[in-house]
Order: C-alpha cells, then structure tokens, then sequence
C-alpha cells in the first residue's frame, strides 16, 4: 500500500455518512440502468458493471495463464453501501497495482463519496478500476471488448459486495506482487489506530501491552484473529445502536485463506472501524500507517491480537457506557 | 481508704439517710471539674497537636511525595524520551526496554503517586492541570508508541521505499537491458557501431551515478547529491534520446530494447523524482517526524505541566511549612496561655470549692473547741446537705445531748456523792464492825479491793492460832445470855485489839474459840514468830480480862491456844453471795487438836511451827500425842515466852497444891469430842488447888484427855455441878494416879474448893 492509500482511509471517515441510502434500500430495477444517469444508478448498475469488470479480469487471466480463483461460499449478511463503498476502493487499489505492474502508471484513487453514500458513488470506482483493468488489457494486447451483462434488479449490496470480493480475488491471482502478510500488517496498524481513537473517548491508556511474537503463525491464524475481532466490533456496533455486516468464518475459506485474502478482510475491518470513528463529533485524525517491511504472519498474528486486545477493552468499555459515541 | 462497705457501715451506724448532695459527690464533683479542665487542656494540647501532624503529615506524606513524584515522572519522561531517541537513531532494543521500564517504572507510579495525594490539589488550577497530565501523558505514551513502531519499519523513511520499491526495479532492468544493448554493440566492429556504443556506456555511466547520487541523497539527504542526480539523470536521458533518435541505427533485434529504455527511463525519472522529493519533505523520516512534530512538543508541554504541578506543590509546601511554624508558636503561646487560664480557673475554682467544704469544718472545729470549753449554748446553722451538714446536725445533736448529759451527770454526781456519803458511813461501819475482828489490812483489803473478793484460793504456808475458853461451855450454861455476851465481848474485844496489833486475819469466831491465820492475806515471813508472840500477849490480856469480869461480877475465865504452822489453801471460800476469807487444810484441824491439849493459860505448838519460829522462843514441856488424823505420834511443846523483839513472857502462876486432909472420892468419865464416854471410872482427889489437883486412879488415863468429874464427898452428897478437868500427866512416884487441870469449875464448886484449900 502507498502512502495514497494511507491518507485515503485517514480521510475516508469524514465522509464516510450514516448506514445506508435510499437508493442502496429500494434498487431501480430499470432494465437500463446499464448507462444510467449518475441520479438513476442503483444497485443492479453496480453488480452490472462489477460483472463487466469480472469478464475483463476473466481475458486478462487467461492471457496470462492465471488459474481462476476457486469459489468460495461467503456467509454475508447486513451490508451497508459504505462496507461495498471500501471494499470497491479495495479492488480499484488491487486493480491499480496490476496497472503499475504492466503499465507503470497510478492512476489518483477517485474521489471520497459524500454522505450519504449512493449506487453512483460506488460505481464511479468499479469504473475507475474498470479503466485500470482495460488499460492492462490495452498493454498486453487484448482487444476484445466485454459485453456489459443485463441488469439483474434482485441484487442487493450483499451481492455486489460478494462480487467485489470475488473480483478481488481474482485480482490477486494476476498480481505479479501480491498483497503480502507486510500490507496486512499495514491495515491491521491501520485498524490500531483508528481504534486507539475511539479508545480516547474513555480514560486510561488506548493501546495495550503489546501481545508477545509466536512462531510459525499461518494466515488462517490470522483470519482466526481477524474474526474475532470483527466479531468485536460487531458487539461494539450493537451496544452501539449502529448496524453492521455480519460475517461468518468458513472453516472451509479459513483454512485456504491466502495473504490476500486476510487483506480484504483487514481492509474491511478497517472500513468498519472508520465507520465507528466517523461517529465521533471532535476525534483527531488517526495516523497513518506505513508500509512495515518484511513481515510474517507470525507478525501479523501479533498485531492482530494487539488489536484484538485493544478492542476487548473498548467492548468492556462501551458496555458500561453506551452512548459513548454521543458524548465526548 | 475506707471501704465503700466501711462508708455503708458508718452511715448505718450513724443512723442518717445519705445526703442528697454528698461530700463525696462535692470532692469528685471538684476533681472532676479539675480533671475537666486539665482533660480541655490536654484535649486542646492535642488538637493542635494533631492539627499540627495533619500538617506535617501532609507537608511530609503528600506534599513532599507528591514533590518528589512531581521529578521523577519528569525524570521518567525524559528518560523515555532518551530511550525512544535511541531506538530511532540505532535501533537497539535496549532502548526499547528502556523506554518501557520508564513508563512502568517511573512515569506511570509517579503519576500514581500524585493522583493518590489528590487531596495535596486543593487548588482548581491545579486538579485540571492533573487531569490534563493524564490526558498527555496518555497522549504521549500512545505517541511513542507510534513512534517506536513506525520507526525501524521500510516505511519509516518513504524515500528510502520508493527508491527500494519503485525505482531500484527499474534501474535493475534499465541496467540489464543497457548491459545487453552494449554487449552486442561492441561485438559490431563499425564506426557507428563505436558511436552506439559510446552512447550506450554513456547511458550507463549516466544511470550508475543517478543511481548512486540518488542512494547517497536518499540516506544523508545532502543537496549536492540531489544535483549529481539531476545531473545524471539529464546526461542519461540525453543518452538514451540519442541512442533512440535514429530508428535505423539499431538492428531490429536491438530496437525494442532501445524502446523498453526510452519508456522506462521517464518512470525512473517520476519515481526518482517522487524519491528526491520524498527525502527533501519534512517528513522524510516519518519517526523524526512525529517525534519532533507531536511526541516532542507533547514531552515538553507534559514537562511544563509537571514544572507548573511542582512549582504548584513547592509553593504550597512552602505555605504548608510557614503555616506549620506559625501553628507552633501559635500552639506554644496559646498553650502557655491556656495553661496559665486553665490554672487560674483552676485554683479559683478549687479555693472556692474548698471554701464550700472546709467552711463548715472551720465552724465545727471552732464550736468543739468552744464545746469543749463550755461555752458554746447554740446549734450550728446547717448550711449544707452533704455529710458536713449530716455532721453538723449530728454535732448539734450531740451538743444538746452533752449538754443533757452533763445536767444527768451533775446530777449523777450529786447522787453519787450522797451515795458515797453513804458508803463512808457503811464502811465506817464495817470497820467498826468488823474491824474488830478483822485486821486493818483484811478490812482495807475488802475495802479498797473488791476484787480481792473474788472466789479463789492458793496454796500458801501459814500459822494457825486457835485459842478457846478453858469450860466456856458449862460456864455458859450457867450465864445469863447477857452475862455470856457481855462475858465473850469483853474477851474478844481485848483479844481481837491483840490479835490485830499483831497482824493476825481473826478467820472465825467459834463460839468463844478464835480461829487467827498469821501470813495471810498478806504474806509475811514471820508469820511463825507473830503468831507465838500474839499468843503470849493474849495469855498475858486474860488478865485484863478477867480484872474487867470481875468488875462485872463475872467469873474468870481462862484461855488455851494452840498453834501450828503448815501449807493451807487461802482465800474468799463461799459462793457469790455469800463468802468469806478462810483457810482450809489439814494444819488447820491439826492446830484445834494442839488448841485441844491446852489448859489455861497454856500456850503449844507444834514442832512445825517451832521450827518456823526458831530459837527466840522460850519452851516448856514437850509432849508426844496421839492426834486425831494424824498417823504418827507428834510432839508438841509449850511455850513460856517468846524473845527478840517481842520479848514477851508468860507468867509463871505457881500451882500450890493442897493435900487433903479427906480425900474425896469421885468418879471420871472420859471426855470423847463431845460425848461422855459409858465407862465411869473411880479415883479418889488427893490434891488440890484452885486450878488443879491430884486424882488416885487404878485406870489410867491418856495425858491431856478431858475427863468430867463428880466429887462424892465422903458422908455428904455428891457436888452438884459439872466439873472439868483434863488429865495433864501420870503422878510421878507412889499411887497410880494422874494430875489433872481443871477447866470448868462450877461457881458452887469454886466455893467449895476454897474451903477444902483453906
């Protein structure tokens, strides 16, 4: 991650709105919304063109020999248009890479969208990483155009949100250099951040002991990690009063999770906790964090349970104040 | 210390209900109020000493830690400040741990220690720059954190990672493909060749130094660095503008690797540049830089906050400290003050007090003293419920009762002297009573010493004088009552007068026998001597007595005394009523059997009371007898007169006996106590004188029996009236016979006697 991407989470949260739009809650099931007015986007739009940039990925893929990602079952509930919104900047981010890797350009990441959150701001950065996609496309010399497939108006944000991850996924397997345990690491120091500032909202120190370093740590462990501090934030969110998405681990996905993959989920687990943040009226910004360097997973695993530490306390804490968010 | 049983008993026995406000209560009530006072001083004493410790206490158990804490959190800050620096510039984890065992154990107990002695921050200023402390320090210690976290990470320093990232790749393959470009141009031997060639080792040589220009701007940051770069990178990309200019020069097998370095060397350009700026940014070291811009400002302003905390603390110290001081000269003088208040309260309270108690002491004290004089005729007031009114009463109680007994004892003493007055006259009477039988000393004894009545005895050595009229008996049987009496007082006074000059305790009257105890009561060596020499001068009285008979146309009488000297009892012998000084024993039967053998006129003792009376005596005949009682045969002796100092002699009556011209016959009998014995015996008077005679007598007769006579004159009738005589001895020669001593002669047969004599 550069340090673009940095400042694009610190900055994210302030426009990051309140759960949910109009547009997100009732989709237009216009069947041409393929080309629609940025007023008339909605969901079936979204899903249209992540499927457009799913057979762009598809040619690429098989130019370069890539095998495809194997299918895997995500158990999703309760998406918000602000998780898809992240979750897309994550693909743009994934799909400006494979850019740099063929082309050397880097393209500016679009803009933040405004609260709140609409179909239109979402598909503004599938576009602009359909346009990254296509210029790979342009530079190892694929010519044939996708066709855009018909709009589907049963889709909702779940699954747009499944299809962004499946295009990540797919977008890892053409990385030359993928997204490895140290960018992980990098979200996770992300995640630390923006959690020692809501810790900041209750006396006493905001970021714990830092946990000790195990060997021989794999990235399941990591996911393992990262679940459980979702699940953190989902009881936060809950005692909170503020709904988010509920993500179940698959044993099956866990145990074949890859660097890749735990980075979407960092990056999600980011995007949440960006979300909590932007709850608060005068919060300093969180710091940036900075590519770390090698890292292991074992690494990884430490920061994770570092931050899972940070978010237990936080949990105790805003069960004994509730409204912690509404008062400084 | 009386018991409070004891004060019970006197309240009882003093008969009074207990006062309603008693002394005791005054007493406790008085030091009670004393030890009031000196508990209010102690108290006040203790308060400001307590108050004065609170002070110190918080001068030296919070102000001063609190002081203390105050530096060394700033001690601790510093140090982990020292220790983050270090692991920014040399990554050591020394410093690490060196910065966390500041936190653990210095800021943070330090803090501790100052948020504990909340109480010291009265000051409001001061409890919100204690919360904004923990608000920076938390601040801070989250600010290290970050600081030591991003700081020995690649991205510490972007520069360095955009060079590593992006542009080392790059140059890796523009060096390649130059490499390449320039080993196959060297093996084409032309001129152009040589050209290429030059321009393609320019192009290298021009990428080396960028890169090397690039590496050394990248880590000192110096400028020069960054104009080789520039430099380079101008003649590099001049080279490769030349090497591409002529799309013809190249084999075709060469062109797209001229192309791959035409398009590649813009993007080393970018990212180079995007590395140049990097490092040229304030922020070229992201760890300098948070720690200049946040962690370093945050130390110095928690520095201040602690410098403006401690200066805070220094000053209320200071307050605290002169505060102190005032309160000890304060406590001191208020103490001095209070001590000489509460001791004038004190003794005004106690003399008060005292006055109240000793007041009505004072007035009874000053009414015995006048009560013991006399003059006091007035009650004291009670002023007081306590016991001293309790005793006041009782004191006036007592004064009308003393005064009530003095009026009985006055009268008493009337009635006692009348009584006394009566008693003189009784005792006067005793002793004229008594005291002719009685010595003086027995008489005084019983007298002065009623005690000396007392029922008792011992035993004691004594001699024993009884005398006896010589046929008293028949004599008083021939009296008149008046005459007997008349007769025996007259004996007995002149006996008693001799007996009680010589001491004698006159123990009975028997009749006309006197019964006299020599040595008691009162005990006297010469008891022995007295009695003898008493004896003597009773046998020389008889002649007054018999003159004074005579004179009263009485007849004469004659007097025997026996003595005898021996261990008796003495004493009161009686019962509670009635007793009388006696003697009891043997000796005393025995001196009434010596009495016995006498005749008139005749004095005998025993050889006890010989012995006792030793050699001043003057002795006549001795006699063995046969006493009654007594086992062995004793002698006796008579005594003629006694020397010495007495010097008293009896008279000697010189005995002329008449023979008879006619014998008389007579007849005896043997004279047994007080019986006659049955046997009548025959004999025949051959002798006579008034006093005695010689009787013929076949039967003889044991010395000093007492025989009664019946003279039967021959031709003429037998001599009325009884005859006593006593056989004195056997006749020495002739005719068994025995002289006898007459003692009891009938006045009729005196008559006749005289005429036989004449």
């Amino acid at each position: 991650m550069n340090r673009f991407a940095v400042v694009r989470h610190a900055l994210l949260a302030f426009w990051v709105g309140v759960v949910g739009s109009a547009a997100w809650a009732q989709p237009d099931h216009s069947p041409s919304a393929v080309e629609p007015e940025p007023a008339a986007v909605s969901t079936p739009h979204v899903y249209a063109q992540l499927m457009l940039l799913h057979s762009d990925l598809d040619q690429i893929r098989f130019e370069m020999g890539k095998p495809k990602p194997t299918p895997r079952a995500i158990d999703i509930a309760n998406v918000a248009p602000r998780e898809v919104f992240f979750q897309v900047l994550t693909l743009f981010e994934k799909a400006n890479r494979l850019s740099f890797e063929h082309t050397r350009e880097i393209a500016e990441e679009p803009p933040l969208a405004e609260d709140p959150i609409t179909p239109s701001d979402v598909i503004r950065v599938v576009e602009a990483a359909l346009e990254r996609i296509n210029h790979v496309k342009q530079q190892i010399g694929i010519s044939q155009l996708s066709s855009p497939p018909p709009l589907d108006t049963s889709k909702t944000p779940t699954d747009v949100l499944i299809a962004t991850v499946a295009a990540s996924r797919q977008l890892n397997l053409l990385l030359a250099q993928p997204f490895s345990p140290a960018e992980v690491y990098e979200q996770l120091t992300l995640a630390v951040g923006y959690t020692a500032r809501l810790r900041a909202r209750f006396p006493g120190d905001r970021l714990p002991e830092n946990p000790p370093y195990v060997r021989g740590k794999q990235p399941t462990d990591v996911g393992r990690k990262l679940f459980d501090c979702l699940r953190l934030i989902e009881r936060i969110a809950a005692r909170s009063d503020l709904q988010m998405l509920t993500l179940r681990p698959n044993e099956e996905n866990l145990v074949r999770v890859t660097p890749s993959d735990v980075y979407d989920m960092a990056t999600l687990l980011v995007s949440e906790l960006a979300y909590l943040w932007a709850q608060l009226d005068d919060v300093a910004i969180p710091r940036p964090a900075y590519y770390p360097g090698r890292r292991f997973p074992s690494h990884v695993y430490q920061r994770a349970e570092l931050l899972e530490r940070q978010l237990s306390e936080l949990a105790a804490l805003v069960d004994t104040a509730p409204s912690w968010l509404k008062s400084p | 210390m009386s018991s409070p049983a004891g004060d019970e008993a006197l309240e009882f026995s003093a008969g009074s209900s207990r006062p309603a406000r008693g002394l005791r209560a005054k007493l406790m009530q008085l030091s009670m109020i004393l030890t009031a006072l000196g508990v209010a001083l102690l108290v006040v004493s203790s308060i400001t000493v307590l108050w004065l410790r609170s002070n110190a206490n918080q001068l030296a158990l919070r102000r001063t830690p609190a002081a203390v804490a105050t530096q060394r959190a700033q001690i601790g800050l510093q140090r982990s400040l020292a220790g983050l620096r270090g692991w920014v510039a040399l990554g050591d984890e020394g410093f690490r741990s060196e910065r966390a065992t500041a936190w653990k154990e210095q800021i943070e107990p330090a803090i501790a220690a100052i948020r504990s002695y909340e109480g010291t921050w009265n000051d409001p200023a001061d409890r919100a720059r204690l919360t904004q402390l923990a608000d920076l320090l938390v601040e801070l210690k989250e600010s290290q954190w970050w600081v030591e976290d991003v700081a020995r990470t690649d991205g510490n320093q972007p520069a360095l990672q955009i060079r590593r990232g992006r542009v080392e790749p790059i140059a890796v393959e523009l060096r390649r493909v130059i490499d390449g470009l320039i080993a196959e141009t060297g093996a084409t031997p032309s001129r152009r060749a040589r050209a290429a060639l030059q321009a393609m080792m320019g192009f290298r040589d021009a990428l080396g130094r960028a890169q090397h220009a690039l590496a050394r701007f990248v880590v000192e940051g110096e400028e020069r660095w960054s104009r080789d770069f520039s430099q380079a990178l101008s003649e590099a990309e001049a080279s490769v503008q030349w090497i591409a200019a002529e799309p013809g020069r190249h084999a075709l097998s060469k062109s797209d690797r001229v192309g791959y370095l035409a398009r590649e060397l813009p993007w080393y350009a970018q990212f180079a540049r995007e590395a140049l700026d990097a490092r040229s940014s304030a922020s070229w070291n992201v760890a300098l830089y948070r720690m200049s811009t946040e962690t370093i400002p945050l130390t110095r302003r928690t520095t201040e906050l602690l410098d403006v905390l401690a200066a805070s603390q220094g000053a209320l110290m200071g307050r605290d400290t002169r505060l102190i001081t005032f309160a000890g000269n304060t406590a001191m003088v208020s103490s001095v003050v209070l001590i000489v208040l509460m001791a004038a309260i004190a003794y005004a309270l106690a003399s008060y007090r005292a006055g109240q108690i000793t007041r009505p002491i004072s007035a009874l004290s000053r009414a015995t003293v006048e009560l013991a004089d006399g003059r006091l005729k007035r009650n004291l007031p009670v002023t007081t419920e306590d016991e001293l009114g309790t005793l006041t009463d009782a004191f006036n109680r007592m004064r009308v009762r003393l005064q009530e007994s003095e009026a009985a004892l006055v009268k008493s003493n009337e009635q006692l002297h009348d009584a006394n007055q009566d008693l003189e006259r009784h005792n006067r009477f005793v002793r004229d009573t008594f005291g002719r039988y009685l010595s003086d000393d027995i008489v005084a004894n019983l007298l002065d010493t009623p005690e000396g009545l007392a029922l008792g005895g011992e035993n004691r050595e004594v001699t024993i004088l009884m005398s006896d009229l010589r046929g008293f008996t028949s004599l008083a049987a021939r009296l008149e009552p008046e005459q007997v009496v008349s007769l025996l007082n007259c004996y007995f006074g002149v006996m008693v007068d001799v007996i009680t000059r010589h001491d004698g305790t006159i123990d009975e009257f028997i009749g006309d026998a006197v019964l006299v105890i020599f040595g008691a009561p009162i005990a006297r060596e010469d008891h022995a001597r007295a009695a003898v020499a008493c004896a003597v001068e009773m046998q020389l009285a008889m002649g007054l007595v018999n003159e004074q008979n005579r004179g009263v146309g009485l007849p004469e009488v004659e007097m025997g005394i026996g003595i005898n000297t021996g261990q008796v009892v003495v004493g009161n012998i009686g019962s509670d009523t009635r007793a009388k000084y006696g003697v009891v024993g043997s000796p005393v039967n025995l001196t009434s059997r010596i009495e016995s053998y006498t005749v008139g006129g005749q004095i005998l003792i025993s050889e006890a009371t010989q012995r006792a009376a030793g050699p001043i005596l003057t002795l006549g005949d001795t006699l063995e007898i046969e006493a009654k009682g007594v086992d062995a045969p004793m002698t006796i002796c008579e005594v003629l007169g006694i020397g010495g100092a007495y010097d008293l002699q009896l008279i000697e009556d010189a005995e002329n006996l008449v023979t008879l011209t006619a014998p008389i016959p007579l007849e005896y009998v043997i004279v047994e106590g007080k019986h006659l014995d049955a046997t009548l015996h025959h004999g025949t008077l051959v002798k006579l004188s008034s006093a005695g005679g010689e009787v013929l007598s076949e039967h003889v007769v044991a010395a000093r029996s007492n025989i009664r006579v019946q003279l039967r004159p021959v031709g003429g009738p037998p001599v009325a009236g009884e005859l006593y005589a006593k056989v004195m001895a056997p006749l020495p020669d002739g005719p068994a016979g025995f002289s006898i001593r007459f003692t009891s002669i009938p006045p009729e047969v005196t008559a006749m006697f005289a005429r036989w004599i004449a």
